[in-house]
């Protein structure tokens, strides 16, 4: 035997002796480590609805389904563990900060991807005359009490508030057309708002 | 092409998409001899760069990140660098350290790998069981530190996006102590090897002149004597600050392309360590927060474990860029196989591709082609390497 052969041999014998170095993974579950980036999962209690998860995700793993019938909005979240980077830009650009959060699930293969996809419900808020989405209920509450004494300037925030602090009188809030400029302090969008004050105007001329 | 038509044609190259770099080479040999070697490149076209130009410059860095699952720092790095580069900043200390620490690591974890799978092909299948033993501790505390053993989503247009906490610095340093030791065994057990110095020695020869003529860079160049090395040449990041040498060596065969990674191996450990005492107990910034990107255009290099990485951006003020240039460094360093692969035997093909360090894949599905005969012959990959591990074993008995 050569001479520098001893040095691996020494390197050998220790390996005889110790336990496999490879992991026991299908019997022992593995436990990620502290700050592991996992699957992300929405948080029902936090999350507002905003939509910026999806606007900031470098490969599209989540979907943003708005839906309008009869007046009635609805926006589905859904993230997709299949295109996932899992960079947790969504955990850093979320506007509430624990709305997405990223969890120390990696495994994420399954035949049914519904089983592994985290997804969220929220009611809209829906113009009265066009139909148009102006945004998520919870999120136009959030916007409100970030905004304090300022959310009284605008006529939708106000009913927002309202509702919110349950003061709401149930009242029939259609907009009839052509939309006239009391409209305005029904829950219309910016557009239409415009609208209303320009073909009042023209109406009063 | 009269001469060619008395010579064997031996097709390298999977045409599988799927596959990491699919490559293909045709070897013209004469008998065991290769004397002509073709190489094609582009199966695996992935419209990186017009991707690049539908994403948000903050998504841009996750895109580049898995154009190589190796080495998936390096390009972050260099397209950090360029649009930088653009916007005229300089990103705070502790993050220019932080970087470093994570580029070095991905060296440590990207040479050990091409050792192991050195000795894999070579027939010496206790260096790739050790070499990747001791890289698994790296991966480790990749996770441990940002979240993830590949893909590490560390960095960011003008900082880094995670911190290296305080709690992690000493398991750091204890794997890296660790690993020094290691790593000493396993750069004496190559060099003292009887066996592997007859088999690497001399082979696939790349002189100072071949790698001036190809633009070879990497490791690559330096095991010929070159010194090229990005990190000296136009520093940037913390490597200025840092007390390291460029590791080079004379002779140019794949023997010293081995001893050149290991050595680097060493190099990194130190950087890093002295980094460390940089990043312990300092409470600085990580992020230069940056709101826009104003027109104009940048370049920003960073030294990849395989050789230099190069990226340019062009801005026209919007929110994704107008143009991005990448170039890899394996594009300058495979058409060396044209002087490398030139009057060695097809035994010794497997290691002298391998030398250069592209992913193996190339060399999925092997056929020679007597074209005198009219007969065909089809080797696999396992084939080859059976070819490559039997020459070993003949010269294991003549030692």
């Amino acid at each position: 035997m050569r001479k520098p052969k001893l040095r691996e041999l020494k390197e050998a014998i220790s390996s005889i002796f110790s336990k496999p170095f490879t992991t026991e993974f299908p019997f022992k579950t593995h436990t990620p480590a502290e700050r592991f980036r996992g699957k992300p999962e929405y948080n029902q209690d936090t999350c507002v609805g905003c939509g910026a998860c999806f606007q900031v995700c470098p490969s599209n793993a989540i979907e943003m389904i708005d839906t309008v019938v009869e007046g009635k909005g609805k926006r589905v979240l859904v993230q997709h563990p299949k295109d996932c980077l899992f960079c947790g830009e969504c955990e850093r650009n979320c506007i509430t900060e624990t709305g997405i959060q990223l969890t120390k699930v990696f495994d994420v293969s399954y035949f049914d991807e519904k089983k592994v996809q985290s997804s969220i419900e929220h009611n809209l808020v829906v113009c009265k005359h066009c139909k148009e989405v102006i945004g998520a209920e919870k999120h136009i509450l959030w916007t409100l009490r970030k905004l304090g004494n300022l959310a009284y300037s605008q006529p939708v925030m106000i009913s927002g508030l309202m509702s919110d602090l349950e003061l709401k009188v149930e009242v029939e809030e259609t907009v009839v057309a052509p939309i006239q400029r009391t409209d305005i302090l029904k829950v219309v969008c910016p557009k239409c708002r415009r609208l209303a004050f320009i073909t009042d105007e023209k109406r009063e001329r | 092409m009269k001469n060619k038509k008395k010579k064997v044609v031996v097709p390298i190259g999977p045409y599988h998409p799927l596959l990491e770099e699919p490559e293909f080479f045709a070897l013209y040999c004469e008998g065991e001899k290769v004397v002509d070697v073709e190489w094609q490149a582009g199966y695996n076209h992935r419209a990186i760069e017009k991707l690049s130009e539908g994403k948000h410059w903050d998504q841009v860095t996750f895109l580049v990140e898995r154009i190589c699952g190796i080495c998936s720092t390096s390009h972050p790095f260099a397209y950090c660098n360029a649009v930088e580069d653009l916007l005229g900043i300089s990103i705070p200390d502790k993050a220019k350290y932080i970087r470093c620490v994570i580029g070095e690591m991905e060296r440590i974890h990207s040479h050990l790998l091409w050792v192991g799978l050195a000795g894999h092909f070579l027939g010496y299948n206790t260096i790739f069981m050790w070499a990747w033993k001791y890289r698994e501790s790296i991966l480790e505390m990749f996770e441990i530190i940002t979240g993830n053993r590949n893909h590490y989503a560390m960095f960011k247009i003008g900082g880094v996006r995670r911190n290296i906490e305080d709690e992690d610095i000493p398991t750091l340093r204890k794997v890296l102590t660790n690993l020094a030791g290691k790593l000493k065994m396993l750069t004496n057990a190559v060099l003292d090897d009887p066996v592997l110095g007859v088999r690497l020695k001399g082979v696939g020869v790349l002189t100072e002149e071949h790698i001036k003529d190809f633009g070879a860079i990497g490791p690559v160049a330096r095991a010929s004597g070159v010194s090229v090395d990005v990190r000296k040449d136009d520093p940037y990041s913390a490597y200025p600050f840092l007390d390291w040498k460029v590791i080079k060596t004379q002779n140019g065969d794949v023997f010293d392309k081995a001893v050149v990674r290991l050595l680097e191996c060493m190099e990194s450990v130190q950087i890093i360590e002295q980094a460390l005492n940089f990043i312990e107990g300092n409470d600085g910034e990580i992020l230069n927060e940056v709101r826009e990107i104003p027109p104009g255009e940048g370049i920003g290099h960073h030294e990849a474990p395989r050789g230099e990485c190069f990226h340019y951006v062009k801005s026209d003020g919007a929110n994704s860029p107008v143009r991005h240039k990448i170039r890899a460094p394996s594009s300058n360093n495979i058409p060396t196989f044209k002087a490398s692969c030139i009057g060695q035997m097809i035994s010794d093909v497997a290691i002298i591709l391998a030398a250069v360090d592209p992913c193996y894949c190339c060399t999925e599905r092997v056929a020679v082609y007597d074209i005198e005969k009219k007969n065909k012959k089809r080797y696999d990959f396992s084939d080859l390497v059976e070819l490559s591990r039997k020459r070993t074993e003949e010269l294991r008995r003549e030692v």
